[in-house]
């Protein structure tokens, strides 16, 4: 049982346009183990979101050209065959989203939709695994939940629904859950409750997890590790205290610094705005907005080196710059 | 010229559905002074956006009074409503994909203003330049511009009639943050040289402190708390503000929740009748009392106010 839970190696997306192929995914490389919450954080267009959607096979086979590897369980799912991956999908590779309504069909009662996935992936007769479902809704903490079970999607407020969606990805184990900005939605007093409900599940099961967001605080409640995307491609990789306390890419700085706190001094804002898939510079894909940027970076496209303390970063000049918080420099 | 730029005045707003009433704003006053920026802050339901539209007269008050610049309205007449515009979240919906941003920016000049075409296009171009947009922004289509940009748009469009209050429905809770804070810094520069006032509407505790001058908390149809934003943000006296700011996710991780409570439960049902206080259900301090006796608005130290039963022998912040 050593080893990640799930190893991406090289993983590129592209998508079909009336131009030609746009690469909006570019080699990205990464792992998440077991018990572990690795959070991928960035803009929109960033690319977070299709790359959950590829590693889960989401993505339409005619639009979207996929390369690389994913490993998990012993195999590449990228390679799986359709019976294979409806096997891996929903069972020990599971994933929630931004708006539970969508992925809940509103013609039947919940407990019927969680018991379908137990029956499905868990092999339980009928009783059994609606006993199962019902132990499931309890477990994310729905209150009367063998009388819940019974009702229809609308019947959930939003945060209840999303509580819904946990406990049938939960209800069949998964070794990792992807769940892709699944508080975006949600007011904040109910997003406390779903962060830390989604923090006991894994301390009680030990399942990994991919939280996909574009918000920093909640990446400070809930990761181990951040991967910071921008423009398709990770630009920088650490453990969440290291890397609130030590940014290494100007891009996470900048993020870090937009943050409004405080009372009414100057909010920082990073330059410009990201670049559109297809439209991405060559070379440093930030470095059009980098107040760092030399001459250099627009020439090679930065790989991630390590910089100690599992720290990765891909800028050219991340051994000279000293980005950390104000406050911290010293630290 | 004493006068605040907005006022409202035991405003309620009552929805129907069959024979059941649902009152999404409940007795709320406030008050907005020329060149300030008042936030009305609240979770889904709490009534936010239901006030926006109520102080602009696109839903009819059950009872109550709106007064920009001193004059009450009902139904704001054509030359009141320039005064007071509103620019939603999504600018996506609020512009016609279908034309050019010069028709869009157009449209409340021919309504409010009678300019040639000339000198209306010459107000275009200022407009465009005001909010940071190339000239040539005029003859694109909604659809080339960034989610940013197509906010500058609609604020350019909310300030084509030279209003004296703007009242920004989420405005920028769609946006990513590197965008969201030019989009800041822009309102802020606006007040300043256009002479604005704004209600600001928001979920974003964060935003909220940085950009206004005094905050409103609303929770199901209620206002629960009034003060500088300051003083809200750092010392909250009503329970629920001090759970709603608790809630708020910290980008610190040395400052992870721990023992911070955790508010429980969901709102109520909009329907329900409550005797009390809307927030007994929830709260973590609620007596007896609380569910059946409305409760008194009490003074804060540090400004605002309260409106709780156990405020008074419960001082605001830590205790």
């Amino acid at each position: 049982m050593t080893g990640p839970v799930l190893d991406i190696e090289d993983l590129t997306v592209g998508f079909r346009t009336a131009a030609g192929w746009n690469e909006v995914v570019t080699g990205l490389s990464m792992s998440v183990g077991r018990g572990e919450t690795l959070a991928l954080v960035g803009e929109s267009g960033s690319g977070k979101t299709v790359t959950a959607m590829a590693v889960m096979r989401l993505l339409p086979a005619a639009g979207a050209r996929i390369g690389g590897r994913v490993w998990f369980d012993g195999g590449d799912l990228l390679t799986l065959r359709r019976r294979e991956l409806d096997a891996v999908r929903g069972g020990a590779l599971a994933m929630i989203f931004q708006e539970p309504m969508t992925s809940l069909n509103p013609a039947f009662t919940v407990g019927e939709q969680i018991a379908e996935a137990i029956r499905r992936h868990r092999g339980l007769g009928r009783r059994e695994a609606w006993r199962e479902a019902i132990a499931a809704m309890d477990s994310v903490g729905i209150a009367h939940a063998r009388h819940r079970a019974a009702a229809y999607p609308h019947e959930f407020s939003g945060g209840m629904r999303q509580r819904v969606m946990i406990a049938m990805a939960i209800s069949c184990r998964p070794r990792l859950l992807i769940a892709d900005e699944p508080t975006t939605a949600l007011d904040v007093t109910i997003q406390a409750q779903i962060l830390e409900l989604l923090r006991d599940l894994q301390e009680t099961t030990g399942m990994a997890m991919i939280f996909v967001t574009h918000d920093l605080g909640v990446v400070a409640e809930i990761a181990d590790t951040v991967a910071v995307m921008y423009a398709g491609g990770v630009v920088e990789r650490a453990p969440v205290t290291e890397l609130f306390a030590r940014p290494r890419h100007p891009y996470t700085a900048g993020l870090l610094r937009s943050v409004p706190s405080g009372a009414k001094r100057g909010l920082y804002s990073i330059p410009g705005s990201p670049p559109k898939p297809g439209d991405f510079p060559p070379g440093c894909r930030f470095a059009p907005r980098c107040e760092f940027a030399e001459p250099g970076c627009s020439g090679v496209l930065p790989v991630l080196e390590t910089a100690g303390n599992g720290h990765d970063v891909g800028c050219l000049r991340a051994g000279e710059l000293d980005l950390r918080p104000e406050g911290m420099a010293h630290v | 010229m004493s006068d605040p730029a907005l006022e409202l005045d035991g405003v309620s707003v009552e929805f129907r559905q069959g024979r059941r009433r649902l009152r999404a704003v409940s007795d709320v006053s406030l008050r907005l002074e020329r060149r300030h920026t008042l936030a009305v802050v609240g979770e889904s339901g709490s009534g936010k956006s239901t006030l926006a539209r109520a102080a602009t007269g696109l839903v009819p008050l059950s009872s109550g009074t709106v007064r920009l610049l001193g004059r009450e309205f009902r139904r704001p007449r054509r030359d009141q409503r320039r005064h007071i515009q509103l620019v939603f979240q999504d600018p996506y919906s609020s512009l016609d994909p279908s034309s050019v941003v010069r028709s869009s920016l157009a449209e409340p000049l021919i309504v409010h203003e009678r300019l040639s075409k000339q000198d209306r296009n010459k107000r275009i171009a200022e407009l465009l330049r005001d909010v940071g947009l190339p000239a040539d922004a005029a003859d694109r289509y909604p659809h080339e511009f960034s989610g940013g940009q197509r906010q500058r748009i609609a604020i350019a469009r909310a300030i084509a009639t030279r209003p004296d209050v703007l009242v920004l429905d989420e405005a920028v809770s769609a946006l990513d943050v590197s965008t969201q804070n030019q989009i800041l810094e822009l309102l802020a520069d606006l007040r300043r040289e256009h002479g604005l006032a704004y209600v600001f509407i928001s979920h974003n505790l964060g935003v909220v402190r940085w950009i206004a001058d005094e905050t409103v908390v609303m929770y199901m149809g209620h206002v629960v708390e009034t003060g500088p934003a300051e003083r809200v943000h750092v010392s909250p006296a009503h329970p629920y503000t001090q759970a709603l700011i608790s809630a708020m996710p910290v980008p610190d991780p040395a400052a992870r929740r721990g023992a911070r409570p955790l508010l429980k439960g969901e709102p109520p049902d909009q329907f329900e009748v409550h005797r009390g206080c809307v927030f007994a259900g929830r709260c973590p301090i609620a007596e007896e009392l609380c569910h059946t006796t409305p409760p008194p608005r009490v003074d804060v130290a540090g400004g605002g106010a309260a409106v709780c039963h156990k405020v008074s022998n419960h001082e605001g912040g830590t205790a």
